[in-house]
């Protein structure tokens, strides 16, 4: 798509030369996000530095009628930034201002391209931290972290992004700037809870408040070692039986300790065939006693080994080789597509079965990753995309699990969004009425459907195919 | 994909580590933007166009993505083996930067641009210099890492063999010092005291007559030719001496080539030696923390609260981080603290502020403005590079710290405890 020179000019006015990203080599990054099965590179990428700028190129685009897709650090696994019908990207990379730090009533008023971990690295000094830690949060952003509702391994006490916010600062799609407030518990409809998990079909968020948590007294990390996936779903559940709570409750299995092991030589059991990586806080006395029962019912369902982080150095490290494990696939595979699917915690083991099934009739290696308090499952299919067929045959594979998960009484996102990826599974999961529903929804923000088109929410206009993931021709 | 190691799989976890990304927020000035346009170049879907020779030469070499790199992705060796083509597309603008470079590891030229900027600075054109890209580096007296002892005015090049302290009359070891090319003549302290530091631990320091440039910044810059005819020469020096145990270097950057002299110089007549020789090569602080050292009987509390920075070459190349804190904190008597965004380059990174100063002017005033906020006295940094770079930062921003090299500070407690303070 080629843009008038007028409205160039315009744009360039608002954002300067370095807010324009222009020309092939500039613009190709942007043509996926995490999400490699299907790209598209945009003909324009927009950085705003403040939410003035930003409303004022969407204004800009909002009276051509230009789509545009908002963009954080691009770590989304869905393709919820994949330019598809929309030509113009905007991304929220040089807004990264913590515009204030109020400690008293536990708020940061962070911008929308600040980096997770950088809300906590501001706060820790001073016993708080924000909670919600998705594996990828050294790098994504919590505008990123407000479209898709991002969990994270300690969601399963704590709660994901949702749970975390307080206001939104939006820019909508007619440019017009907004707050939607639920500080104080404001009456009325919850407008911050409609936004967030919107995946970008809404507007862009240009700023959050969030809430800081204090940090625990003291926390303890066990790591449980299994001899299969299967007694290790057992375990979880009978974890959760006992009226234990864990802050994180995370399962990976050989395959995937095999990739982890050969990046961060934890020191994994080789011949594990699964482990549990179980995480309790709280006051400091009780939490050894906690650890034995937690333990004990690990042994119950056949665990052969319960190891306990002997200090915060070796603490860190079993976290960095859990949050890293999807980057360390590619040491196992050329290219791995990530699968993230819900089931009631207590039927883990039925999905597993039909994981290991699946596997083996499409001649696919799948590793497992979990986050298995919450019975949210992340089989990792491992391909190779210069062979002719093979992903599509990660497709069919991939929908196939996540029928399976709604079979099962689960869901066919926990926390990587719908995006491009499942959107021809939406009307498998919803009735046409519900999806009606959504987009109605979506009209009242976003009724020209300029914002992320065609994303999350089927509609007559999109052909589902045509966004339906499709190899890369030759790799 | 063959050939440059493990894949990309585009999961982006190495964005927020790039200064680049940091400062401009173009994800094409990112690691994963870059490996994607010399992907795109390899398979022939971009041309190697200003465009994206621009986004490849912005890249600092910090290796900052590597250490983030779930993947293992060798970025690295493979921006590395694009650079000839970068430095072939350069034209007059590379020759420029060649030559400049040449000034820099020339040591009578660099020499020469010491006694001018001395000059500037007596005529009290300190701070107008301090301002130019290039003659901005060159340390003024007060921040060219003199040691503590001497009060700053010692700053001349010192041959490395005139050390104060005599050789141990019973070695434990025997090392011999890289003792570099741009570093010894800028800053001929650390070396001096590496020197000094070693023998008083018993440590044998054997002169390698011979030895030059360790190739880094040639390789760095695109002439991997040379870089080679660098790596090949000083092999040729050390062969030349007798069994060491190891061979010490004070610099970062060369620390982390000479490590990797085996895979330059892999498949060719010398690979062996190479090998053989890469795995002596131990940075100053990783081999006094190997072997053990003196903790000195007084402290050195006159250094103040020191605040450290990982060099990127020490860090993310090499994966060292708890050495030269330890050396701080045996020197002063208490931990560093980190100046802050210790993983983020300071903008020095070889000759980057030759070709990229206003980038490099930004990250190095970062780091000056993170000093500001709890002043410590002294920054401890573990390479002449940065050590330049952030001493014209604190300079240019007016935060009065000192910046020393984890071993200065250890020699300054040595010297202190024998009476000598």
């Amino acid at each position: 798509m080629t843009f008038d020179s007028k409205l160039l000019s315009e744009l360039r006015a608002v954002v300067g030369a370095e807010g324009m990203v222009e020309g092939r080599a500039s613009l190709k990054v942007y043509e996926c996000d995490g999400y490699t099965l299907a790209k598209a590179a945009p003909d324009l990428v927009l950085l705003p530095q403040t939410t003035a700028q930003a409303s004022e190129v969407i204004k800009l685009l909002a009276a051509r009628r230009i789509p545009f897709v908002p963009r954080g650090a691009g770590t989304g696994v869905s393709g919820g930034c994949l330019p598809g019908d929309a030509h113009v990207m905007v991304g929220t990379s040089r807004m990264r201002a913590i515009r204030n730090l109020d400690l008293a009533n536990r708020i940061a008023e962070v911008e929308a391209g600040v980096v997770n971990l950088e809300v906590t690295r501001a706060v820790e000094g001073r016993g708080f931290y924000y909670a919600p830690d998705p594996s990828s949060q050294s790098a994504c952003t919590i505008g990123g972290n407000v479209a898709e509702n991002s969990g994270g391994p300690h969601t399963l006490k704590y709660g994901v992004t949702v749970n975390h916010l307080l206001a939104l600062e939006v820019v909508l799609p007619s440019g017009e700037v907004v707050w939607l407030d639920r500080c104080g518990e404001a009456p009325g409809f919850d407008l911050v809870g409609v936004f967030t998990g919107s995946e970008g079909t809404l507007g862009l968020v240009t700023a959050a408040k969030v809430r800081l948590m204090k940090k625990c007294e003291a926390v303890t990390t066990l790591l449980a070692v299994f001899p299969g996936v299967p007694e290790a779903s057992r375990a979880v559940s009978a974890i959760i039986a006992a009226g234990i709570v864990p802050a994180a409750l995370e399962m990976m299995d050989a395959l995937v300790i095999s990739a982890v092991e050969a990046a961060y030589r934890f020191g994994f059991p080789s011949d594990a065939g699964a482990v549990l990586i179980i995480e309790l806080d709280g006051l400091a006395a009780g939490l050894d006693a906690l650890a034995e029962r937690v333990g004990q019912a690990c042994i119950g369902e056949g665990a052969s080994e319960i190891r306990r982080a002997a200090d915060e150095a070796e603490r860190a490290l079993l976290w960095k080789s859990r949050k890293r494990a999807f980057g360390a696939m590619g040491r196992l595979t050329p290219n791995y597509c990530t699968q993230d699917g819900v089931v009631p915690r207590s039927r883990l083991p039925e999905i597993v079965a039909v994981i290991t099934e699946v596997s083996a009739r499409y001649g696919l290696r799948i590793a497992n990753l979990m986050h298995a308090g919450d019975g949210n499952i992340h089989p990792l299919i491992l391909y190779d995309e210069s062979k002719p067929g093979e992903a599509e045959r990660v497709v069919a594979a991939g929908d196939e699990i996540l029928r399976a998960c709604l079979d099962l009484g689960g869901s066919i996102t926990g926390e990587h969004g719908i995006g491009v990826e499942k959107l021809g599974l939406m009307g498998a999961a919803f009735g046409t009425e519900t999806l009606a529903a959504m987009a109605d929804l979506r009209a009242a923000f976003n009724p020209l459907g300029l914002c992320n088109p065609n994303k999350v929410v089927p509609t007559d206009r999109s052909c589902v195919e045509v966004v339906r993931p499709r190899p890369r021709g030759g790799g | 994909m063959s050939g440059h190691g493990l894949p990309c799989v585009h999961c982006g976890l190495c964005l927020d580590t790039c200064p680049t990304y940091r400062l401009l927020g173009t994800e094409a000035d990112s690691p994963r933007g870059r490996i994607y346009i010399m992907e795109a170049i390899e398979s022939g879907e971009l041309e190697l166009d200003a465009q994206a020779a621009t986004h490849l030469s912005r890249c600092l070499g910090c290796l900052a993505c590597e250490s983030a790199c779930p993947s293992g992705v060798s970025y690295g060796r493979r921006i590395d083996e694009f650079r000839p083509q970068l430095a072939a597309r350069a034209g007059t603008e590379g020759i420029l930067k060649n030559a400049a470079q040449s000034l820099y590891t020339n040591p009578s030229l660099v020499d020469l641009g010491l006694r001018g900027a001395a000059l500037l600075d007596r005529f009290g054109l300190g701070a107008l210099r301090r301002q130019a890209p290039g003659l901005g580096l060159l340390p003024s007296a007060s921040t060219s890492g003199a040691t503590t002892d001497n009060d700053g005015a010692d700053w001349k090049v010192t041959p490395l063999r005139r050390s104060r302290v005599h050789q141990p009359l019973r070695a434990r070891l025997r090392v011999a010092l890289l003792s570099g090319c741009v570093g010894d003549q800028m800053m001929p302290q650390i070396n001096r005291d590496s020197v000094e530091v070693l023998q008083r631990n018993g440590i044998e320091v054997v002169e390698m007559p011979g030895q030059g440039c360790c190739g880094a910044l040639a390789l760095h810059s695109g002439r991997r030719d040379e870089a080679v005819a660098l790596a090949r020469a000083n092999l040729a020096a050390f062969a030349r001496i007798d069994d060491v145990d190891a061979f010490v270097t004070s610099a970062a950057g060369c620390g982390a080539l000479v490590r990797d002299y085996d895979h330059l110089l892999a498949g060719t007549d010398v690979g062996e030696e190479a090998e053989a020789f890469s795995a002596l090569c131990r940075d100053v602080c990783e081999l006094l923390v190997e072997v053990g050292f003196k903790t000195p009987s007084r402290p050195l509390t006159s250094a103040g609260p020191v605040a450290y920075h990982d060099a990127c070459h020490l860090l993310h190349a090499r994966g060292i981080a708890a050495a030269p804190r330890k050396v701080c904190e045996v020197a002063t008597g208490s931990a560093p603290v980190d100046l802050g965004e210790n993983n983020l380059c300071c903008g020095s990174a070889g000759s980057y502020n030759l070709d990229h100063p206003v980038l490099a002017e930004q990250l190095g005033r970062r780091k000056a403005v993170l000093a500001r906020q709890s002043p410590p006295t002294t920054v401890a940094v573990g390479n002449v590079g940065c050590m330049l770079q952030i001493a014209r930062a604190l300079e240019l921003e007016g935060v009065s710290a000192v910046v020393r090299h984890p071993v200065q500070l250890l020699a300054a407690a040595y010297r202190q405890s024998a009476g000598r303070g």
